[in-house]
C-alpha cells in the first residue's frame, strides 16, 4: 500500500500506537516531522482522561434518566386528556345548541311532540262540551229527533256524557222498553 | 439486528429497563464527550443527562440506517453546543499560575498542568473545529462517522480536523510546549 502524506495524516487518529499501524505508515512517521508531531499530540490527547464526576453520578444516572423518561411519557398521556375533554365539551355544546334551535323552530311542536291519535279528525271527542250535545235527556226518542245522522256522531256524544246523564239515559231507555245498548 | 437495535426495540415495546441499559452502555462516552466540549464537570453532568433525555424523547426519529451511537453523539454534540451558547463564554476557569510551566515536551503532557493547557487550547477552537477534533482525536471516530455526527461532508470533516489540530499545535507552541514523538 502506497499512501500519500495526506492520507496517512487522515488515518493517524485511528492508530493507538506504532504497533497498531502498517509498516509504511510507521516508516512515514519516522521520516515526516509533521506527522510525527501530530501522532505525538494525539497520544497526549488520548492520555488526557476527563475527571470522574463526583458522587454517584454514573451509578444513578440510568435510573434517573429512566424515571424522567417515564414521567415525560405520563405527562404526554395526561396532556392529551384535557384536549380530548375540551373537544368533547365543544361537540356537546354545539350539539345541544343545534337541538335547541330545532326545537324552537315554528311548527316544531307538531313535528316532534307526541301526537294523540284520538284528538284528530272525527274522533276528537275530548273537544266536545255539554253544549255541543243536544239534550239527550230531554228527548228520549233519539231516532225520531234525527240528531244523529250517523253512528259516529252518536258515539261522540255518548262518550261525553257524565255518569249522571248515562244513568238517566239508561233509566229512560229501560222505561221505554229498550235494552240500553241497541237503539 | 445489533444489540443497540434490540434495546431500542425493547424500549419501543414498553420495556423501560432498556433505557437503563442503553444509558449504562454509553454514559461514560457521552460524559467524556461533554467534558471535552464544555471543559467543566458540572456542565458535563447536566449535558449528559439532557442528551439522554433528548435522545429517548426523539427515539422515533432514529431510522436504524446508521449506528445508534453516532445518532446519540449527534444529539450530545448539539446539546453541548446549545448549553454553551446559553452560558457565559468564559466557561473554563484558567489557573494562570499553571501557565508558568515552560519548555515541557508534548510527550510529557500527562501531568495535570499540561492537560489543563491542552484542554484550554481545545476550548479556544471554533465550534466546528473543536467538534471534529474531539470526535476524531479523543473519541476515535472515523471520518465517515464524524461526518454523520456533524452532518457535513467527509471533506469538511477533514478540513475542520486538520485546521483544529494545527491551531492546537500553534497555541501550545506559543505556551512553550515542544513536540517530540
Amino acid at each position: 500500500m502506497d499512501l500519500s502524506h495526506d492520507e496517512i495524516k487522515d488515518r493517524l487518529p485511528g492508530y493507538r500506537g506504532k504497533a497498531s499501524m502498517p509498516e509504511d505508515v510507521s516508516e512515514h512517521l519516522d521520516t515526516c516531522p509533521e506527522c510525527s508531531e501530530e501522532f505525538s499530540l494525539l497520544a497526549s490527547m488520548r492520555n488526557d482522561h476527563p475527571p470522574e464526576p463526583d458522587g454517584m453520578f454514573f451509578e444513578t444516572l440510568p435510573q434517573r434518566v429512566s424515571a424522567l423518561v417515564q414521567e415525560k411519557k405520563k405527562k404526554k398521556f395526561f396532556g392529551v386528556i384535557p384536549r380530548f375533554a375540551l373537544v368533547a365539551m365543544l361537540v356537546a355544546a354545539l350539539t345541544a345548541g343545534y337541538i335547541y334551535n330545532i326545537m324552537k323552530m315554528p311548527g316544531a311542536d307538531e313535528l316532534y311532540a307526541f301526537s294523540d291519535p284520538f284528538s284528530d279528525g272525527d274522533y276528537d271527542l275530548g273537544a266536545l262540551t255539554p253544549d255541543d250535545v243536544p239534550s239527550i235527556a230531554g228527548d228520549p226518542d233519539l231516532e225520531e229527533a234525527g240528531v244523529y245522522p250517523d253512528e259516529d256522531s252518536f258515539l261522540r256524544d255518548l262518550a261525553s256524557l257524565s255518569p249522571g246523564e248515562i244513568d238517566r239515559l239508561y233509566e229512560k231507555l229501560r222505561i221505554k222498553g229498550g235494552n240500553g245498548g241497541v237503539l | 439486528m445489533d444489540e443497540d437495535a434490540r434495546l431500542i426495540r425493547r424500549y419501543a415495546d414498553g420495556d423501560d429497563l432498556a433505557v437503563e441499559e442503553l444509558v449504562m452502555k454509553y454514559q461514560k462516552r457521552i460524559y467524556a464527550l461533554a467534558y471535552r466540549m464544555t471543559g467543566n464537570v458540572e456542565d458535563s453532568k447536566d449535558v449528559t443527562q439532557k442528551a439522554f433525555l433528548q435522545a429517548f424523547r426523539n427515539i422515533r426519529g432514529f431510522r436504524m440506517n446508521s449506528a445508534f451511537y453516532t445518532w446519540l453523539y449527534r444529539i450530545a454534540v448539539n446539546t453541548c453546543l446549545n448549553h454553551m451558547r446559553k452560558k457565559d463564554p468564559a466557561t473554563v476557569e484558567i489557573n494562570e499560575s499553571l501557565c508558568a510551566v515552560k519548555g515541557s515536551t508534548l510527550s510529557a503532557m500527562i501531568d495535570r498542568e499540561e492537560k489543563f493547557h491542552l484542554q484550554k487550547a481545545l476550548m479556544q477552537l471554533p465550534e466546528r473545529q473543536k467538534t471534529a477534533v474531539i470526535l476524531r482525536a479523543y473519541e476515535g471516530l472515523s471520518v465517515r462517522e464524524t461526518s454523520e455526527v456533524m452532518q457535513c461532508t467527509e471533506g469538511a470533516v477533514k478540513a475542520h480536523y486538520h485546521n483544529g489540530m494545527k491551531r492546537i499545535r500553534t497555541i501550545l507552541r506559543e505556551r512553550g510546549y515542544g513536540f517530540e514523538s
